[in-house]
């Protein structure tokens, strides 16, 4: 807590001091609704939640090469200061941050984080899912964060993303990120991630990239009354990624190997390999309207005693569904999916506004 | 009968130079121009680094980065603006636009809701530019024209 009013603290003062030429400031919040309905379970068995509301705020504040920049996520079930984080720019393309940041190998959150207005699809794949919504894969780390844009020739179209820092921990909940706000030095190992990214052109979505995680994911053993059979998980992950667009077509495929093996406290070190993989197609038409179909799959799940721990992890998943842009700052979007955890199969109906609401 | 001739070509000779020079003023007036204030250090933009700049992508001139000022005084200058200048949809702009605020925080393109707005942005920032039509820029010398946008 005391560190997040210090870095606010920074933050006016900077702002203060600064000439108005100088000074570039932002204020944005998206904002959403949601109604979710399953058929064949009910809503503890999915985790879906049935109704939400949920504004992100986004601020920054930028003098020179020294930048401030936060988002904090309030909603009907939780409020978090999902990402904290101050920048500095040695270049107009590089810039290395120090805070609490998304992970850099996940493509899906890089672009979305949580702003639901700009994703087309209400869900996002179960591999990208957040900790707290039965994610796998960390998400949230505390730590620095380089990306950069590397020039060949005129064009900028390598970029690179590099990240390190304090990781989740495993809880019986499922994982748990570390809090700006309620901080817990405890049980926290730490996880790197890279990004590579080829963008032939940057003014348009068209690239193939490279991805790569190695986490480090100690037990939550809190309960003296059931201690965790391990010390950590060391899981490694390995990803390739692709996106192409042209005027009315979008899409969007990401295939991820990951790999899993418990550590310590006498736990056999076996390594489990799964792999985890999605492609969402989408399609513009006319009057704002677009439409949007995904499949997402889980290969080996059943072998791995990590993915034993998510009972809620959505394995199969296809989707369907159709966003309307019904004024320049607000979207309607209607969604179908057919889904199968490990324990259930059922079908999801969502139907959400979005908005940007400044 | 020789007289009232001369006096009917004149006529029409300057009755046409009229009509010419109302037509050049009219056809002048339809441009927008791309503008920054007269103690900006940009001298030139090409077009490339003016679709980045409306983009949010960084363009930079001594050592600072430019500061993108949205016209929006008017629908038929915002198309022009979308048409000719980024080349996309007011939707997809828009998200492009909010998707760098939500990835790097950086700050969308101040947007100002008429002419007098844009040049007062332009006369207190020296890193910022716009643009607007040509019959907008003020005879004073606050302002400097970088190139024509446009042309009707």
């Amino acid at each position: 807590m005391k560190t997040a009013w210090l870095f606010a603290c920074a933050s006016v003062m900077l702002a203060a001091a600064a000439d108005a030429q100088d000074l570039q400031h932002e204020l944005l919040v998206f904002g959403s609704g949601e109604i979710a309905r399953t058929t064949g379970a009910d809503e503890d068995a999915t985790d879906v939640e049935e109704e939400k509301i949920a504004a992100d705020v986004l601020f920054s504040l930028q003098r020179d090469s020294f930048k401030v920049f936060g988002e904090y996520l309030l909603t009907n079930h939780e409020s978090d200061l999902e990402r904290f984080q101050v920048g500095w720019e040695p270049t107009e393309r590089s810039v290395v941050w120090l805070g609490r940041f998304h992970q850099a190998s996940s493509v899906w959150n890089h672009e979305h984080h949580h702003g639901q207005y700009l994703q087309t699809s209400i869900t996002r794949p179960a591999s990208e899912e957040w900790e707290d919504e039965d994610g796998i894969i960390p998400q949230h780390f505390v730590g620095a964060l380089w990306e950069t844009a590397w020039r060949i020739g005129n064009r900028y179209p390598l970029h690179t993303a590099f990240g390190g820092g304090i990781a989740p921990t495993l809880t019986a909940d499922g994982l748990e990120p570390f809090d700006l706000l309620r901080p817990d030095m405890g049980r926290h190992k730490f996880g790197a991630q890279a990004r590579i990214a080829y963008v032939p052109n940057e003014l348009k979505d068209t690239g193939i990239g490279l991805l790569y995680a190695h986490n480090e994911i100690a037990a939550d053993d809190d309960d003296p009354d059931t201690p965790a059979a391990f010390d950590h998980v060391d899981q490694s992950v390995i990803g390739v990624y692709a996106k192409w667009e042209s005027e009315q077509w979008k899409l969007a495929a990401t295939g991820y190997h990951v790999s899993a093996w418990f550590d310590g406290a006498g736990s056999d070190p076996h390594r489990n390999d799964f792999f985890a993989g999605y492609a969402q197609l989408e399609r513009d038409f006319a009057h704002g309207v677009d439409v949007f179909a995904r499949h997402e799959n889980t290969l080996h799940a059943g072998d791995s005693a990590y993915l034993q721990l998510f009972p809620r992890y959505v394995l199969r998943r296809s989707t369907l569904g159709v966003r309307w842009q019904l004024a320049r700052s607000h979207a309607l979007t209607l969604e179908v999916s057919d889904s199968t955890s490990r324990t259930r199969s059922y079908n999801e109906f969502r139907l959400q506004w979005s908005a940007t609401l400044l | 009968m020789e007289r009232n001739a001369a006096v009917k070509f004149w006529r029409t000779v300057l009755l046409l130079a009229l009509l010419a020079r109302s037509g050049g003023a009219g056809a002048a007036d339809r441009q927008v121009v791309l503008v920054v204030s007269a103690a900006s250090p940009v001298q030139q933009l090409e077009p490339i680094e003016v679709q980045k700049l409306f983009l949010g992508l960084p363009v930079v001139r001594d050592d600072h980065v430019l500061h993108p000022v949205r016209n929006a005084s008017d629908e038929q200058l915002a198309n022009i603006f979308l048409q000719y200048v980024v080349a996309m949809s007011q939707s997809a702009y828009d998200r492009r636009i909010l998707a760098q605020v939500l990835q790097q925080g950086r700050p969308r393109p101040l947007e100002l809701h008429n002419s007098r707005q844009v040049t007062d942005a332009l006369a207190s920032d020296r890193y910022a530019v716009s643009y607007m039509w040509l019959r907008d820029v003020p005879a004073n010398p606050r302002m400097r024209i970088l190139r024509v946008l446009w042309t009707e």
